[in-house]
Formats: C-alpha cells, structure tokens, sequence
C-alpha cells in the first residue's frame, strides 16, 4: 500500500513539473523573424528588415542546431505570407520553451545596439491563476508572467557579461504593448537590434547563440508555468 | 356653442405645436439655453504648463505658455500637443509633418483621443525610441490633465496601427509616467 502511494506520488510529480527534468537540448526555442512577404517591414541600409531577420533566423538555426544546443525552429519560410498571430499560434501549439522574436533597425551609432523587450507591461502582482480562466489574445503574457521576465533578465545578463570585449551595447529589459508577442503564451523575448552597417548582425550570431545556451542552462529546473 | 368647439381645438392644437417644439421634435429656430451658454463661454487665457520633451541627450522638460479655454477642455489638450510638437521640433529632429488634428474625450474624461494627421512614431525608429516619445507625451498630459487615465491614438481619426507597438487599445498613462 505504501509502495503504491509512493508511486503515485511520483506520478503525480512528475506529471506536474515536467518540464524540470528537460535536459537543455531537448528544450525548443521558436525564433520568429520580423515580417513576410507583404509586410518588409523597415528599410535597412537599402534591404529590409523582414529579409535581414529571416537570414539571421537562419543564422541562429543553423548554429543552434549544429551545435546540439536546442531544438530549433523558425517561424516561417522564406518567400511565405503570415497571417495575423501566425507566430503565437505556431508558439502556442509547439509549447516552447522560449520565443526569440528577432526585429532589426537602421542605426546611427557606430556599433550595434540591442534592445530586449517583453510583453509584461503592467505591474499587477502574480497571483495563481484558476485552471479555466479565460485570457484574451492581448494578455495571454500573464499565464507566463514571471517566467517572461526572468527569461528576459537571463537574457540580458548573458549578453551583457559574454566572454572578450564587447562589440554591441546591450539595454536592460523593458516591458510593454509589443505586437510580437501578442497573444503568445510561452515566454516571448523580443531582441531588436540597431544595425550601423547591412551585414552588423553578422559578428553578432555566436553572441546571441552563447546568450540563448546560457539562458537554457539558467532555466533547467525552473517550472514553465 | 361652434365658436367655443373651435376655440377648444385651436388650443389643443397650438398646446400640441408649443409641447413639440419644447421638446425639440419641430425644431424651428434654436435658440441659445442657459446650460448652453455656459458650455460656450469662452475665456481665452495663458497659463503655465511643463513639457516633457525628448532630446538627443535624454528627457528634459520647460515650461511654456499655452492657451487655455474656459470650460472645455478639448481645445486646451489640443493647443497644449500643438505646443508640445511645436517645441520637441526645435529640440530634436522630431518630423516637422505630423500635428496633433483634434482632441475627443470620454464623458468622464478618463480616456483621451488624439488623432494625428500622420502616425506620430515614424515607422523607421526603434522601438525603446518610439516609448520614450510616448512617455513623454503621457507625462506632459497628465502633469496638465491629471484626470485622464488613459491614451487612444488615431491616424486621421482611425485607429492608428502600428508595427511594433500595440495601439488596439488604449494605453493606461499609468503604465507610461
């Protein structure tokens, strides 16, 4: 009788947490770069922003996924049409672990510039949420709220402190109404880099896919929800 | 004994005209009511008031005078964002094209209006850039209006949208001051 109460106990834990003996490569991570085909997004030293996002979505991919690091995906495919919340449903049903939301501008500085944002945007403290409880799109961030902003934090220490001099400055995360991430349930990081040159985000690549194996690290053992 | 019939139905007739032009189903004329006039007094004065403006260097704010009318408050938040335009152009490179084009307000003045004849956040800035505009923009209103609580922009009176930022509902000041 003992051994079986025992068992179940297990059970139930681990049905409840199971995210807490996730080894950091059987983690995902959804990156989802800026735009399609119809919506290029801003101009970049004569590119896009939704051409330039997808190649470094790529970019992040590739390196990711040859390193072992995570499992990978990328929103959308090259030439492809997104349809509104096309990149929360697709983060929604894949049930993530983190959304990279990649969003690139044209600077005037002479190093790259990266930006983090969230969707936490209002202060209300976290209070457990009852199982059934309905959310609309614009604030399905509060399912996550805490896990969102932690993320965002691991995200910025990693950038902030990465080995060998810094070739970008990095802001602390800020949260507000972002569209990115309108309607995502898994924590979702918005990194909006400002590039001086076409190719800036090029160098930049290992830093974000150190700053990403470094935040799957941190979180190993951390509850999703 | 007809003259009387007909005098009683000319009564009912005219206290039948006189009921519905008081009640405003005919109207025939307008004339200006009391409650009217009060709303249409206009005392037109300056007074003091501190703008939160963005420059290269950060946030700074100056005080200026705009002017003020008496009993509506429309006007006033609209000559206030015209001054507020006005002065961000000669500290910063803010666009010279975009103007604030008219003001509503809920009936409890909780939520403010502004439609723009173009979006106020150029398109090609960056994001942390375009929230620093808001800031500012909420901090100069709700240091003048403390009762409004929360912004909607419009583009010429429709809902403004916006590639980065969420403008589907209407942002609580006390999210951006």
């Amino acid at each position: 009788m003992n051994v079986f109460f025992l068992a179940l106990v297990c059970l139930t834990y681990s049905q409840t947490f199971p995210h807490q003996e996730k080894h950091p490569a059987s983690r995902s991570v959804l990156i989802c770069p800026t735009g399609d085909v119809k919506q290029r997004g801003r101009t970049i030293h004569g590119s896009t922003e939704a051409a330039q996002t997808f190649a470094c979505a790529t970019a992040l991919h590739d390196m990711l996924s040859n390193q072992h690091i995570c499992n990978t995906f990328v929103s959308r495919a090259g030439g492809q049409t997104c349809e509104p919340l096309h990149n929360a449903q697709f983060a929604n049903r894949m049930q993530v672990d983190v959304c990279i939301i990649l969003s690139f501008f044209e600077s005037l500085t002479p190093e790259p510039v990266i930006y983090l944002y969230h969707g936490v945007h209002d202060s209300k403290p976290t209070r457990s949420l009852k199982t059934f409880t309905f959310h609309p799109s614009s604030q399905a961030y509060v399912i996550n709220r805490t896990s969102t902003i932690t993320y965002s934090t691991y995200l910025y220490t990693a950038l902030a402190k990465a080995p060998g001099p810094l070739a970008y400055t990095v802001h602390s995360p800020q949260g507000m109404r972002h569209q990115a991430v309108t309607g995502m349930v898994p924590p979702a990081i918005v990194i909006e880099i400002g590039l001086p040159t076409i190719d800036a985000w090029q160098p930049l690549v290992p830093s974000l896919v150190n700053a990403i194996h470094l935040l799957l690290n941190s979180i190993q053992g951390m509850r999703f929800l | 004994m007809k003259k009387i019939i007909i005098a009683g139905i000319l009564c009912i007739v005219l206290g039948i005209a006189v009921y519905l032009i008081q009640k405003e189903y005919i109207v025939m004329f307008r004339t200006p009511t009391s409650s009217s006039l009060s709303g249409t007094i206009t005392k037109v004065q300056s007074v003091a008031s501190v703008l939160t403006l963005v420059t290269d260097q950060g946030t700074t704010t100056t005080t200026t005078e705009t002017r003020t009318v008496t009993g509506n408050l429309s006007p006033d938040i609209l000559s206030l964002l015209q001054q507020w335009t006005h002065t961000l152009r000669t500290l910063s490179q803010y666009p010279s094209s975009i103007q604030p084009t008219a003001i509503l307000l809920t009936p409890h003045e909780s939520t403010l209006y502004i439609s723009w004849n173009q979006h106020p956040l150029p398109q090609a800035w960056s994001t942390a850039k375009k929230m620093t505009y808001m800031k500012a923009l909420a901090i100069t209103i709700h240091d003048a209006y403390p009762t409004v609580v929360a912004l909607q922009f419009l583009v010429n009176h429709q809902q403004a949208h916006d590639d980065q930022l969420d403008f589907s509902h209407a942002w609580p000041i006390a999210e951006l001051v």
